[in-house]
């Protein structure tokens, strides 16, 4: 995803984080496809799992503790409520992930991920880039300020 | 969308809203509420819409999840098609914003109206994001079909999941509470005044075409 050019000293930071964390987000999705195809988790085990969580979470921790390019405190009350709602969804993401690697860790396989915790985090992932197509949308309108919505009409 | 049902006049279209309003919120699903309206009943127009609306996310959905080069450049300009059309269903959000929220509002029916308008924020957000990134690949910048992907099953999401809401609970709750004839007459005008999109408009929904 690329984020919108900020206004805000944390910004470049964001940036970095995010890319990071997409480009790890497409690496690990194609190794899970793999893993699926092949019938294992490939290297996807729960030592990489383990650490995207801890980084994910991090990166959570930040966005919030800077407010979210001012989005948490907002004067717009869309623009505050959409926020919240995303940073309740980093609750849900981690609690998600979580317990995903604590039911790898129980399996006893941590290196070949069994086919059902592959779907299950083939699922956590495509949740996780749609939360971030939602912060992408969020921070484009920080960013921009608020259109004309109302001018937009059908094209013929 | 066009109907072929015969020429429905706005009190007509309200009174049989009225009449069956104490029906619609046991009915199953928004099939059954559709065919329990008259054609040019402004929640008839509104079904009709996003029966339109959840056909474009469908195949909006197909070129998103296409797994091959050749298959996601062939559709890129559908994508921006589709991202575009979207877009353009502004007067069904303007309608329910202007018309149907304050007439609900006006009833005690506060949560709901301003649940959804809510979502009508962050899906015009997403839908512009989309757009963006649809004009970006159009661009030749193939780096943006990631973020087009996941932008695109982030507004597929959110989209289906406030239709839902809006078939299930809302229009029901809409029709339950406001009874007059008259009222439903005069919502049919408003909504006139803003206009329709996919596709649907007063004359055709009344069978005029």
């Amino acid at each position: 995803m690329a984020t919108p050019e900020l206004k805000f000293p944390f910004a470049r930071e964001l940036k970095e984080q995010h890319d990071a964390l997409r480009a790890t987000v497409r690496w690990f999705r194609s190794e899970v496809e793999q893993g699926r195809s092949n019938g294992s988790g490939g290297p996807v085990g729960d030592a990489f799992l383990r650490l995207f969580h801890e980084q994910l979470v991090k990166h959570f921790r930040f966005e919030e503790l800077h407010g979210f390019e001012g989005g948490s405190g907002s004067n717009d009350p869309e623009i505050q409520g959409w926020t919240l709602e995303l940073f309740r969804q980093h609750h849900d993401l981690e609690e998600r992930l979580g317990a995903l690697i604590a039911r790898l860790e129980e399996s006893g396989s941590v290196r070949e991920i069994p086919a059902p915790l592959l779907t299950e985090l083939d699922a956590f992932f495509a949740a996780l880039r749609r939360h971030d197509a939602e912060e992408n949308a969020l921070l484009s309108w920080i960013s921009r300020g608020p259109a004309d919505f109302a001018r937009d009409t059908e094209e013929p | 969308m066009t109907s072929s049902a015969p020429h429905t006049s706005p009190d007509r279209t309200a009174s049989a809203g009225a009449r069956s309003a104490c029906q619609h919120a046991c009915q199953p699903g928004p099939g059954a509420l559709r065919a329990s309206l008259p054609d040019g009943h402004p929640i008839a127009t509104f079904l009709d819409e996003h029966q339109a609306i959840l056909a474009c996310l469908e195949r909006l959905a197909e070129i998103a999840a296409a797994p091959s080069v050749p298959e996601r450049r062939a559709g890129l300009e559908e994508l921006a098609r589709l991202a575009s059309h979207l877009i353009g269903v502004e007067p069904h959000h303007q309608r329910e914003e202007q018309v149907l929220f304050p007439a609900m509002q006006e009833r005690g029916i506060h949560g709901p109206p301003e649940v959804m308008a809510s979502e009508h924020v962050r899906l015009r957000a997403l839908k512009h994001a989309l757009a963006d990134f649809a004009r970006r690949l159009l661009a030749g910048d193939r780096s943006a079909w990631h973020d087009a992907q996941a932008t695109a099953e982030a507004l597929i999401q959110m989209l289906r999941a406030h239709i839902a809401k809006e078939d299930g609970v809302l229009y029901p709750l809409a029709l339950q509470a406001i009874h007059e004839p008259s009222v439903w007459a005069d919502l049919r005008r408003r909504c006139d005044a803003i206009g329709y999109c996919c596709r649907v408009t007063a004359s055709q929904a009344d069978g005029h075409t």
